[in-house]
């Protein structure tokens, strides 16, 4: 991106691996994204504003109730459990554990704790290999990269760490780099659940499904 | 009452293949219309944090290059 002297920060965009224009997020004030990253996020009514919002609105007044009752640790818990929930890549596993078994603490914020910290370990692999992916142009490091990916989720799988609901933004590639990671280990009784599991909901229409039903042919053939 | 509880940061992007002149023309143009000048935009990522962190408010960043919306 080209620099208009003394005009904004023409890098944030790249930091935040943003694509389109225009392309709007809430971040907090340590650089997080509360709303709006995947894929972009266009407030182009009330109604989409209204909604991320909300969802970040209760951080707020959650630190206010706080910084005015500092000693109430229900409060103190809630506050670690929100912004465990709306910033996962800073979240310390640890601190959010203690927090959700605070007596009184907040039901739905320990709930979507309870959800975040089983998809968390794949998130952490995904994220780390889409943002070190797009930061390099060339092929044998992105292959690299990928290599690392499905053998990080091939290890989830094979402990049964997996994302099982398909509304879940990370489904997709879960089972993707899972069955990949399964097909590398010639292990055909997962490489069948992946391929089960992502058929089941994208359909036989779906990009992969033939090229995976493939693979797992050729496995068979092998007799593993 | 979005205003009250947002810190709206503009973050406009140029085009490499403009000359200077013409992005700064382009960015002072995009500052004068009409979604712009409702709202007191910050312009630099890192003052807009620290408002925010004063305020106790989120920072709406809004991410555009002079031919988009």
């Amino acid at each position: 991106m080209a620099q208009v002297d003394d005009k904004p920060d023409q890098e944030v965009f790249e930091h935040y691996g943003l694509r389109g224009f225009p392309t709007t997020l809430l971040i907090d004030h340590d650089g997080s994204v509360l709303w709006g990253k995947e894929n972009f996020f266009r407030p182009s009514t009330a109604s989409a504003l209204d909604s991320a919002l909300q969802a970040v609105e209760p951080l707020f007044k959650l630190r206010r109730k706080v910084a005015d009752r500092p000693d109430d640790p229900i409060l103190a818990a809630n506050l670690i459990l929100l912004e465990g929930v709306l910033k996962p890549a800073k979240a310390d596993l640890a601190a959010l554990e203690a927090a959700s078994q605070v007596e009184g603490v907040d039901a739905d914020y320990r709930d979507r704790f309870q959800k975040m910290a089983k998809r968390l370990p794949f998130q952490q692999i995904f994220e780390s290999y889409r943002d070190r992916y797009r930061a390099t142009p060339e092929k044998a490091e992105r292959d690299r990269l990928r290599t690392i990916a499905v053998t990080s989720t091939y290890k989830l799988l094979c402990k049964g760490v997996t994302i099982d609901d398909s509304g879940d933004e990370l489904f997709r590639a879960y089972w993707a780099l899972a069955f990949d990671g399964a097909i590398a280990a010639a292990d055909l009784v997962r490489a069948r659940r992946a391929f089960d599991t992502y058929r089941e909901e994208f359909g036989e229409a779906d990009r992969y499904v033939g090229e995976w039903r493939v693979k797992i042919k050729e496995l068979e053939a092998k007799g593993t | 009452m979005k205003q009250a509880i947002l810190l709206p940061l503009l973050l406009l992007l140029a085009s490499p293949l403009a000359a200077q002149e013409t992005l700064a023309e382009k960015y002072d143009a995009k500052l004068l219309k009409p979604f712009a000048k409702k709202i007191e935009w910050q312009h630099k990522i890192d003052r807009a944090r620290e408002l925010a962190k004063e305020r106790n408010q989120p920072v709406l960043a809004f991410f555009t290059r002079s031919y988009a919306p």
